[in-house]
């Protein structure tokens, strides 16, 4: 049998982590290939609805990442999103959603190496952790069969 | 078909559940669960709460679920392919102790889905459809069945109609023919008996007014100032409309994953501002008071007019859920005294 | 009572005010929101424990729009509603007037916003041991449970938004769950579709709920949707030391940030 591989997708901002990950490319440092990388103008319009939706579309595991506080294209916008993601991460917890497999980080756009060991603990992270079937199954059962 | 007299011993209705499930036929009971009394399958008749006056939700799910879907389809390279939901899959449905009101709310449902357009999906479902009520020995300050044509131990909707007459015993009214097949095909569990009077084993629901003369009403009510007086506290939520066991208003969807998908229909509520709300912006019925005029309306006035039918059945479940307290007996006896 | 009644038919007849939103007798035992609009009215008015709506809701709908000043009987979860109403611009203070009451149920006479703010503050806050007790129990399950816990919970859920409809703090013009392109929230009332619905209707109210629990009450199915937003509250308290319902200078927790939150959580 084939091992599990996670379908990851990762949430990043413009200015740093989508330029962080331009940067691990043309260094040619290897990571996983199985994360889609959907580009943001800034961690602050990342809602978390979408991190629902991506579990919903069949994702095992998301990555959400920006630039590095008080480097924010636009001043705040990441600190408005640290904010978010601590209250989401709690109502995910008492909810019963695995916040394991919601990895924060903050990658600039100097840091080609950080992202790709981000990107590589995660998919170790979410390999062990299989696929998110509880999730997966609530957005297809009922009326979907 | 004329009414058939039977007794019915409560053992006898225990057996007659456990046959059903044995006949492939999924039974659908008031059950209490974690303090509220909602229809739901049941296997035994332990499971069964007899006491409660009226279920929170109406019986209308089996009919006309929540959420329904119409169709999928699925998109290929170069190509589309659509699936009409599978009609004749539905499975046979027995609702048993369901209100007189609970049966009534059937024939204003259908009439809504069979007037004009023969809606296919709820009347295979409704076909498949057997009604056993029980009538009601209790009432509670929100019912007025007998101020809308129905009474405590109303037969209208029913297949089967028990009333209580002892604690061991049901005297059962055979009411039509598909009440008749579970009859012939259980002859061994009912008794023969004359008619018997179900009065004193009714409950007592004083009549207030009378459909017809809210009907009458309504004619020169359309711009009076009575829709903005009762509808002040209001909230707009539409929670009346989804456990009114008559309300048929839905709302159409498409919702899709990757290639395939699904159409589903909804319930909806003519309660909320977007119900009427138009692509332009424009809203005919703008206001609270407006969208409550129509609740009224419709029930009461259009519905009679175009479905020979009044879309309320006395069951005060709108009442019952209300938020604000809007009592619709309360408001209807206004108007019938306006 | 009569204290209650008192001021309201003095404001009104001195058109002061040109309604009092209070309560009347409802159907059998209970009470229910009610308008009065002149002096005479008010005979009508009753305030007993029953009275626990929270009748700031109807400031923000059709009903006071055309009224220069509109008196509200408010017990502390309304008072709290409207504080937390002006913080976000929604209510304006030359248009109110709170005629306050205490959790005892004693009427502590007209309130300007300063005074409802002080007010506000001696009242009985935060969690009830009731709910707290169920917030922990939700707590001590283990994540498969809780998961399942919820998605059943809410499978009773018929999304007729009774629990927006009766909130103060969901004045939205047009919800989140009305835009429909994309269409952000499914509209069916299946598992998937209600478990999105709860989640950002939890997280739009988080730091601005004032546990009146007025959401719960109106669910016809009676679904505790409110712990969502009582464990929300609790943990804004927690971790950002702020309390909605009490300032009218209050920066919602979610539109405000600090240099220094906790990010041990990111990488
Ligand atoms: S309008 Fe109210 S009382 Fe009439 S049938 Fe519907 S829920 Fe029952
Ligand atoms: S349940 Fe009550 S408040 Fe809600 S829409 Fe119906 S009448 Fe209005
Ligand atoms: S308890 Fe419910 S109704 Fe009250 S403020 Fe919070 S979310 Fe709104
Ligand atoms: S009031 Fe209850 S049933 Fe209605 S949408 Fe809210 S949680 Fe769902």
């Amino acid at each position: 049998m084939s091992e599990f591989e996670p379908k990851i997708v990762a949430f990043v901002c413009n200015w740093c982590t989508y330029a962080g990950a331009d940067l691990t490319g043309t260094s040619r440092i290897k990571y996983s290939s199985n994360v889609r990388i959907i580009r943001f103008p800034c961690t602050g319009r990342i809602d978390y609805m979408l991190l629902t939706k991506a579990f919903a579309s069949g994702a095992d595991g998301i990555i959400v990442s920006g630039c590095h506080p008080n480097d924010c294209h636009y001043t705040s916008g990441n600190f408005h999103a640290r904010r978010r993601w601590m209250v989401f991460r709690r109502l995910c917890d008492f909810m019963g959603i695995d916040t394991r497999r919601i990895i924060f980080s903050w990658v600039s756009a100097a840091e080609g190496a950080k992202w790709a060991q981000i990107v590589n603990s995660a998919n170790e992270e979410f390999k062990k952790l299989g696929p998110y079937e509880n999730y997966h199954k609530l957005s297809t059962q009922e009326i979907f069969e | 078909m004329e009414i058939l007299n039977k007794l019915l011993d409560k053992t006898a209705l225990s057996t007659l559940i456990e046959r059903f499930g044995k006949a492939g036929k999924e039974v659908y009971a008031p059950v209490k669960e974690n303090g509220i009394t909602d229809f739901a399958k049941v296997d035994t008749i332990d499971k069964i709460d007899f006491e409660c006056i009226a279920t929170k939700q109406s019986a209308k799910s089996l009919v006309f679920p929540r959420v329904e879907k119409i169709l999928s389809f699925e998109k290929s390279y170069d190509d589309i392919s659509v699936k009409n939901v599978d009609i004749n899959a539905f499975p046979e449905v027995v609702a048993l102790g369901s209100r007189p009101c609970d049966a009534a709310g059937f024939i204003p449902l259908d009439a809504i889905f069979s007037t004009d357009h023969v809606d296919e999906i709820f009347n295979a479902r409704l076909k498949k459809l057997t009604v056993i009520s029980i009538s009601c020995k209790k009432a509670d300050e929100y019912c007025f069945c007998t101020s809308v044509n129905g009474n405590p131990g109303n037969t209208a909707g029913s297949d089967i109609l028990l009333t209580e007459i002892s604690d061991s015993t049901y005297f059962a009214e055979i009411v039509t023919e598909k009440g008749k097949a579970i009859l012939d095909a259980n002859t061994d569990l009912f008794k023969d008996t004359s008619a018997i009077d179900k009065t004193p084993h009714l409950a007592d629901v004083k009549q207030e007014f009378t459909a017809e003369a809210i009907n009458e009403k309504l004619n020169n009510l359309f711009e009076s100032d009575i829709w903005d007086k009762q509808a002040l506290r209001c909230v707009g939520c539409g929670a009346c409309a989804y456990v009114c066991p008559a309300c048929g208003c839905f709302d159409i969807q498409d919702e899709n994953k990757g290639n395939k998908g699904i159409r589903y229909r909804c319930w909806d509520s003519c309660g909320f501002g977007l119900f009427t709300l138009h692509t332009s912006g424009h809203n005919p019925r703008e206001k609270q008071s407006q969208r409550w005029r129509q609740r009224i309306f419709h029930k009461f006035s259009y519905q009679m007019v175009q479905q020979k039918q009044f879309g309320c059945v006395g069951c005060g479940r709108c009442s019952r859920a209300c938020p604000a307290d809007m009592n619709i007996a309360e408001h209807l006896k206004e108007i019938s005294i306006n | 009572m009569e204290e209650i009644k008192k001021i309201a038919k003095q404001l009104l007849s001195e058109n002061k005010i040109q309604m009092v939103i209070g309560f009347e007798k409802g159907t059998a035992n209970k009470v229910r929101p009610a308008f009065f609009k002149n002096a005479d009215d008010v005979e009508k008015l009753i305030y007993n424990d029953t009275c626990i709506h929270n009748l700031a809701l109807y400031l923000k709908k059709d009903i006071c729009h055309h009224i220069a000043n509109v008196g509200i009987i408010a017990n502390p979860n309304v008072v709290r509603s409207i504080i937390q109403l002006a913080s976000e611009n929604q209510v304006k203070e030359e248009k109110i007037t709170i005629i306050g009451i205490s959790y005892e149920g004693k009427c502590v006479g007209i309130l300007d916003f300063k005074a409802a703010e002080e007010f506000a503050k001696t009242q009985p806050k935060g969690l009830k041991p009731e709910d707290r007790a169920f917030i922990e129990k939700i707590q001590a399950m283990p994540l498969e449970e809780r998961f399942n816990y919820w998605v059943e919970t809410f499978s009773t859920c018929v999304k007729c938004y009774a629990c927006r409809a009766s909130c103060p703090m969901c004045y939205c013009g047009k919800c989140n769950v009305e835009t429909n392109n994309p269409q952000w929230i499914p509209v069916a009332s299946h598992k998937y579709g209600n478990m999105e619905w709860h989640i950002m209707r939890a997280m739009h109210l988080a730091g601005r709920c004032i546990n009146c629990g007025e959401c719960t009450r109106a669910c016809p199915v009676d679904i505790p949707l409110n712990m969502l937003s009582y464990m929300l509250t609790d943990f804004v308290m927690d971790e950002f030391h702020t309390e909605a319902g009490l300032s009218t200078t209050y920066a919602p927790a979610l539109s405000s940030y600090t240099n220094v939150d906790k990010e041990n959580f990111i990488k």
